[in-house]
């Protein structure tokens, strides 16, 4: 009986010990960039990154030390055509030896033509695969293939994929480039009232990258381009900007202006029951972060002429990327649609097909409010007084 | 019946682990949208009248379980049929939760291990618990279910970072009727299923508190998936929401840093467990006493048998497991959750009341 | 032979040896035949579903006939 009983414990501790797909770190090949593109004929090219941490060690220790040449080197590009995303990671076996393990994927880069054809229902895969990693950042290759992106060996990095992830993020200093994870891109694919933006990626050399500026879509398809300027406007708008350095001419110089904060308020007016104008509302606190010039920032007054100065330089972008969406793309980046579904749900229904066409007719009030606090550890310029 | 009591507490974890079950993994009030709210607000209410209603039945026929009130009521032969379904329809229940805990960890952690494997060793875990009894249930209970909703709040405080908080606007975009829908699911998943609890609350042991931990439970549940509703619908937009199969772990995915999922998979596994517990022992409980054997515990392997072949049986893919949950499920316990309750109680009280007359 | 559902099939195992530890104690503590009859009837119909889905021969569920009974009566579409 006990002995019976004993067995029976026994086997069942042997059953549940460990995992059922369990794969070792030595049989798979982890993936740290993705690249999606289309070619001529309309079929998806992937393009994987693939990191040999053996080799990012060695690298990086040889790097700190002698400097000697290693043989190996720290990630592999391979690109492989199919019908689909998944077809295509599945067929790249044919070149690739072990396990593509996509959960360690860092950045997501998609190439112009595969915008342009739309990807609204072609990233259905990352959105259903239960490896896909939603944090993931988003980027759009402009004026290069995605292949191109992956392929750069920096200096800065061992890996390609956490260099280009690092400019991304630093959006956050100088929001100069939306960072878009793959979840938001998701969200915005299914929302209606609010038109996609990815950040823009460029190629500067072999080892360097650029991030700046966004990608504006509509209805699921790329349209264009803004510059950073008018994406900071974009930012600025969308209550995005956390921390950025705003430069303004003076007479006799120029000031640097540090944003510490900024708080956006957007508001569609309606006029008997239908949109009037767009208002945008910004509030923006700032601090002096350079000062070229001769004169003495001293009295309240020219804090109030410089405060004037940042409130147009910031209404200016604002007003570009307004123009630029409203005239050129006709696409409402900026989710005012989103208000008019959630505080006018009767209009929106009537008005949901044509929302982008009626978004590029409104005009348009900018209100930009900017205090100056601090002038940081100097009161006055560095220069000689006269 | 055991010769057995639960406290008060254990019976309110019990009870609350029940009610949060698998609800807790698949989105309460998907179908109503951004109007979920609504629908879980009415659910909660209907919940506690469901239940003022089930426990009355209980209070109105002191220490006796579902077979035993369904046979004093409606007589031996008729109450015997009866019994029979509710036996029926529980194994049904927990084949249901099986499935939605086996689909669950299929698509998002375990996706290369076979379905019926993961169900099987859960239920050998199961039959385990069932034959310890309802004493070992409850404390079992009163240690892993505070787990359940601390577990819910951290993950929803940490990830609420991205913050629409006017995302459940506009307040009834397309009407009334998708919520109506989406709160009578919710009506008889999970607070109707809490029939199941005819055969447990006779093990109280102070009958008094009854009604007080039932109606605590419910607004305790009701609370937190309200909480559940706004966590995710701040995080996810609704149009995302409609979309996943299993919205919470999307949310736990985003958490930033850590890989959070290990801990849905812990509440799925406590609530799910609790609730597969409580419907298995209500269905051995209650064959038990329909055919007269002297112990219960030995009809838990063949039950939980059959329930693990139905669990595989019943659907051949996810899709039917959400069509009949969104669509039959409800049409299927009227019966079981408010006809016959409700009947028992009309009897109950009349019985009541002729005997208080002779009495006097 | 195609569709064998191995898996289903060391499900089936493992609790075939549990119900035949089972059953063992039933017969040794003597229990009433009507105990003895509805155990054996449960298990058996479950080892019969389970061995025809280990096949890969789905046999109608139970979900469907009820199913099928709502659409007769109209309440489900």
């Amino acid at each position: 009986m006990k002995i019976s009983k004993l067995a029976f414990v026994f086997l069942l501790s042997l059953l549940m010990v460990g995992c059922w797909d369990n794969t070792d770190l030595v049989d798979i090949n982890i993936v740290t960039g993705l690249g999606i593109d289309k070619d001529e004929d309309g079929k998806i090219v992937v393009t994987v990154q693939i990191v040999e941490p053996a080799a990012v060690h060695l690298t990086s220790s040889s790097q700190a030390g002698s400097g000697g040449s290693s043989q190996t080197k720290p990630v592999y590009v391979m690109s492989y055509k199919g019908e689909t995303i998944y077809d295509a990671l599945i067929s790249m076996k044919a070149i690739v030896d072990k396990r593509l393990f996509l959960s360690t994927n860092q950045i997501l880069i998609l190439g112009e033509r595969f915008c342009k054809d739309g990807i609204d229902e072609a990233l259905d895969f990352l959105h259903r695969n239960y490896q896909s990693e939603y944090r993931a950042d988003v980027l759009v290759a402009r004026g290069t293939k995605p292949e191109e992106i992956l392929k750069i060996q920096p200096d800065m990095d061992a890996i390609p994929a956490m260099y280009i992830k690092g400019t991304a993020e630093n959006t956050v200093i100088r929001a100069k480039v939306e960072q878009k994870k793959l979840i938001e891109l998701f969200k915005e694919i299914k929302n209606e009232a609010k038109q996609i933006t990815i950040g823009q990626i460029t190629k500067v050399d072999d080892k360097t990258v650029k991030t700046e500026g966004i990608a504006v879509f509509r209805d699921g398809k790329l349209v264009g381009w803004l510059d950073q300027y008018q994406t900071r406007g974009y930012l600025f708008v969308t209550d995005k900007v956390d921390n950025t350095v705003i430069s303004i001419q003076i007479p006799n110089g120029k000031i640097a202006l540090e944003i510490k904060q900024s708080n956006a308020k957007r508001e569609v007016k309606f006029k008997n029951g239908k949109p009037e104008r767009l208002s945008i509302d910004i509030r923006l606190e700032g601090n002096i972060g350079e000062y070229i010039g001769k004169e003495i920032l001293s009295s309240p007054d020219d804090i109030y002429k410089i405060e004037k100065m940042l409130s147009q330089a910031v209404k200016k972008e604002v007003t570009m990327a307004l123009e630029k969406t409203q005239k050129d793309y006709s696409s409402d980046i900026f989710g005012f649609g989103e208000l008019v579904h959630k505080y006018h749900p009767q209009y929106w229904k009537k008005a949901a097909k044509q929302w982008n066409d009626i978004f590029s007719q409104l005009p348009t009030d900018v209100k930009v409010d900017a205090k100056i606090r601090r002038s940081g550890l100097i009161k006055s310029p560095m220069k000689k007084d006269d | 019946m055991e010769k057995a009591r639960i406290s008060g507490l254990q019976l309110f974890m019990l009870m609350t682990g029940f009610l949060l079950g698998s609800r807790l993994i698949i989105n309460p009030a998907t179908e109503a949208k951004n109007d979920g709210w609504i629908a879980i607000l009415i659910s909660g209410a209907g919940g506690a009248i469901l239940l003022t209603l089930y426990t009355s039945i209980s209070l109105l026929n002191p220490s006796r379980t579902l077979v035993d009130i369904l046979r004093h009521q409606f007589g031996k032969s008729l109450g015997n049929i009866i019994a029979l379904f509710y036996i029926w329809y529980f194994i049904h229940l927990a084949s249901l939760v099986f499935r939605n805990f086996g689909s669950f960890l299929v698509t998002t952690t375990y996706p290369r291990t076979p379905m019926e494997i993961i169900i099987a060793f859960f239920a050998l875990t199961i039959i385990y618990a069932v034959n310890s009894g309802i004493e070992v249930m409850g404390r079992l209970s009163e240690i892993l279910v505070p787990i359940v909703p601390v577990s819910s709040i951290i993950i929803g405080l940490s990830v609420v970072t991205t913050h629409d908080f006017t995302a459940f606007l506009p307040v009834l975009e397309n009407g009334i009727k998708p919520v109506i829908k989406a709160s009578l699911n919710l009506l008889s998943f999970p607070f109707g299923e809490a029939i199941v609890f005819l055969t447990i609350f006779p093990y109280l042991n102070k009958k008094k508190s009854l009604k007080k931990i039932t109606a605590l439970s419910v607004l305790l549940v009701t609370g937190l998936f309200l909480y559940i509703f706004f966590r995710n619908i701040i995080v996810l937009e609704s149009n995302f929401i409609d979309q996943a199969t299993f919205v919470p772990h999307v949310t736990s995915v985003l958490f930033p840093g850590i890989n959070l999922e290990p801990l849905f998979d812990v509440i799925m596994i406590i609530g799910g467990g609790i609730k597969i517990i409580s419907t298995i022992y209500a269905a051995v409980m209650n064959l038990n006493q329909l055919i007269g054997a002297a112990n219960y515990r030995k009809f838990t392997t063949c039950i939980v048998m059959f329930s693990v072949v139905l669990s595989i049986w019943v659907y051949e893919n996810i899709f039917e497991v959400f069509h009949w949950a969104g669509n039959i499920w409800f049409y299927y316990s009227i019966p079981f959750q408010i006809v016959i309750p409700v009947i028992l109680l009309i009897l109950s009280l009349v019985k009541k009341g002729r005997s208080q007359n002779e009495g006097t | 032979m195609i569709d064998m559902n191995y898996n289903m099939l060391i499900v089936l195992v493992v609790f075939t040896v549990l119900v035949i530890y089972d059953l063992q104690k039933l017969i040794k503590n003597k229990d009433s035949i009507k105990v003895l009859i509805s155990y054996i009837v449960i298990v058996a119909s479950s080892l019969a579903v389970g061995l025809l889905l280990a096949l890969g021969k789905r046999p109608v569920s139970p979900s469907e006939w009820i199913e099928w009974i709502f659409k007769m009566i109209g309440v489900v579409k």
